[in-house]
């Protein structure tokens, strides 16, 4: 329990380097870019002691497609708490789309706003915001789930915002699949109510779903995102049935 | 399109036809987030739509407190008033 305290910690205390990185010279998306980067370095080492004592093993598979994709809204399911600490530590430009509340604190927002992360202001606004940050290379992660998975789901049904964003801004999507072989760090249980039992996570890249310019008239965006949703849904169900195993990027090796 | 009904009506086929709403599930006072499932850039694309039928300007502001159907037809009457 004091372990998570503590990494929290220095988390907190490891963003007052970030402030020093904002003013660093470079253009705006130099700057953003470079955040980003040690935002997932920072992430890398938190993912790195929760394993060193014993919370997680994380293991992946196709990793490359994660490392390799720009522009992409990245979507996963929502198993743990740390699910997005894990897909921030493999990403090196990854943008989230965060509470507005959070804008106004002002120990957080500068933060927030140099590694270019996106607040979930009025639809047209996210839709701008989203695309100007897909626009820089940034890739951006959505759990369409909402929040995390409830105990006993597979799933929870998907909320339409990623492939509303896919389809409005015409980008690609990269499902990642998080398979978890015991349940632990959910949302039923309090965040320092830590698993006896060491969570192995598999993170499985699948390949994009393309988008298709050609098949979007205007007017027809909202059936579309509908079916899109649907589709993802409907994969993350299938993909979600095999369970976890050892054929991984590390094990391979 | 001036008596309520007609709004109704009208409104009715946009949710039919472009949010793929089961008809069976608009009533007026059926809540368009909760029970027809319309999440906020749906909002943004009705107002659109019903925008582009009016041929009125519908300001983001008065489209904010609009929780239920009868509040669009509401809004809607209001401005074909105005």
């Amino acid at each position: 329990m004091c372990y998570m305290v503590f990494g929290l910690g220095g988390l907190l205390s490891s963003l007052t380097i970030l402030p020093v990185l904002r003013y660093w010279p470079g253009t705006k998306q130099a700057r953003t870019a470079r955040v980003q980067r040690t935002v997932s370095l920072m992430f890398k080492g938190f993912v790195a002691m929760l394993t060193a004592v014993g919370v997680i093993n994380v293991s992946t598979k196709n990793l490359y497609l994660l490392q390799q994709a720009r522009s992409h809204i990245v979507i996963a399911n929502h198993p743990t708490l740390v699910d997005v600490v894990v897909l921030i530590s493999l990403m090196p430009n990854a943008g989230c789309i965060v509470k507005q509340s959070l804008w106004r604190n002002p120990f957080i927002r500068g933060v927030l706003s140099s590694v270019g992360y996106i607040p979930n202001r009025s639809a047209n606004l996210l839709l701008q915001d989203c695309k100007q940050v897909l626009n820089n290379a940034t890739n951006l992660v959505i759990f369409p789930e909402g929040t995390r998975t409830l105990v006993g789901n597979v799933i929870n049904p998907f909320a339409r915002g990623a492939a509303n964003i896919a389809i409005r801004t015409q980008s690609d999507i990269l499902p990642v699949i998080l398979r978890t072989d015991v349940t632990g760090l959910t949302k039923q249980e309090s965040w320092y109510q830590i698993p006896r039992q060491t969570i192995n996570m598999s993170v499985e890249i699948a390949d994009s779903v393309l988008h298709h310019d050609d098949e979007i008239t205007q007017g027809n965006e909202a059936k579309m995102a509908r079916q899109l949703t649907r589709d993802l849904q409907q994969f993350y169900l299938n993909s979600l049935s095999i369970p976890i195993d050892s054929h991984t990027d590390k094990k391979r090796k | 399109m001036q008596n309520r009904d007609q709004i109704l009506a009208m409104l009715s086929t946009i949710l039919v036809d472009e949010f793929e709403i089961e008809p069976a599930d608009i009533s007026l006072d059926a809540s368009l987030y909760e029970e027809l499932d319309l999440d906020s850039i749906d909002a943004v694309d009705l107002v659109i739509k019903l925008q582009q039928i009016t041929g009125k300007k519908i300001q983001p502001e008065e489209f904010k407190t609009v929780r239920t159907v009868n509040d669009v037809v509401n809004a809607v009457e209001g401005l074909m008033q105005s």
